[in-house]
């Protein structure tokens, strides 16, 4: 059993992006199913490089000194504080790197991000969530602050997910339901 | 999300086009430069330009979704052989968008129809 603090409640809740589902009671059993299959598609949608929300599409390039880091060049990099610092390329660091490929630009470096994707169930519907925060920094605010490098990988505010990422939950529930599942975003 | 559809296939490695032809191989030689910055796969995707100026512009009676930037509409045209030009060239057939004498898939059609009513069903 995993304890959690209600500051890690508070902090998870920020990073929540809500779809509720309006079904059948008898249906909800289903949800753990439907949010299995959407959790797959989200993560899948953002490893070929396209963006799971709505109004956005392909993940904008990789900065040049990240390439050049990947290229395992000599290359600028920043803590997560902003405070620059240049990269050896003999140094540890570039083992981050190793494997790591140019495109597409797949938001997986060590993967542990993409593997932060939860769900949370309710009476009424089911909550798809990253743990992780560095997906609330890349969809809001962009590595060190760079607006230019935001990816959206979590809907946040009135943000919807794409509908191409919901529609095989979504079909999956009407296939079970053998009734139309009506989707809502509720703002957190 | 008829975009998404196409690269979603893209990167399955299949035509979003109805009897769309897609070379499943890729030349040694590009294979061996591609792998050094992408996957050694045909997803379409080296510098990812082309793919990222996929788009759609809304005219009077619906959408036209193509490649408009100049320099990556070449390239589009040469994988979709949309011209007889590009019927000519070496670079292998992969389309991503039908000539108009072609169709999408139905399995995106059908999709875009789903959206599509249920867009207008909200509004009821």
């Amino acid at each position: 059993m995993i304890k959690i603090d209600y500051k890690d409640i508070k902090n998870m809740r920020e990073e929540i992006s809500k779809i509720e589902l309006t079904v059948p009671i008898e249906m909800r059993s289903k949800f753990k199913q439907a949010a299995s299959i959407m959790k797959k598609d989200i993560v899948d949608t953002i490893q070929r490089g396209n963006s799971p929300v709505r109004g956005n599409r392909r993940f904008v390039d990789y900065s040049e000194n990240y390439k050049a880091a990947i290229r395992g060049e000599k290359a600028w990099r920043s803590t997560p504080g902003g405070k620059p610092y240049q990269v050896n390329p003999m140094s540890e660091d570039y083992e981050r790197f190793k494997g790591k490929r140019l495109r597409p630009v797949n938001m997986t470096l060590s993967g542990r991000m993409l593997k932060s994707i939860a769900a949370k169930f309710s009476m009424r519907g089911f909550t798809i969530y990253f743990t992780s925060k560095l997906a609330k920094i890349h969809s809001t605010e962009g590595p060190g602050g760079k607006a230019s490098a935001i990816r959206k990988v979590v809907p946040t505010g009135n943000e919807q997910w794409k509908p191409a990422v919901i529609r095989n939950a979504k079909r999956f529930l009407e296939q079970e339901t053998l009734k139309k599942v009506v989707l809502k975003l509720r703002r957190l | 999300m008829l975009i998404d559809l196409i690269l979603e296939n893209t990167a399955k490695l299949k035509s979003s086009v109805s009897g769309g032809k897609w070379k499943k191989t890729l030349s040694p030689e590009y294979k061996k430069q591609k792998k050094k910055v992408a996957p050694g796969v045909p997803n379409m995707e080296l510098t990812g330009d082309m793919l990222d100026a996929l788009t759609f512009k809304p005219y009077r009676d619906g959408i036209e979704v193509g490649v408009f930037d100049r320099e990556e509409a070449l390239k589009a045209e040469n994988h979709n052989k949309f011209t007889a030009k590009s019927r000519k060239t070496k670079v292998p057939e992969r389309q991503f968008i039908p000539r108009k004498d072609q169709k999408f898939k139905k399995e995106i059609l059908t999709e875009l129809k789903t959206l599509a009513k249920e867009v207008v069903d909200d509004q009821d």
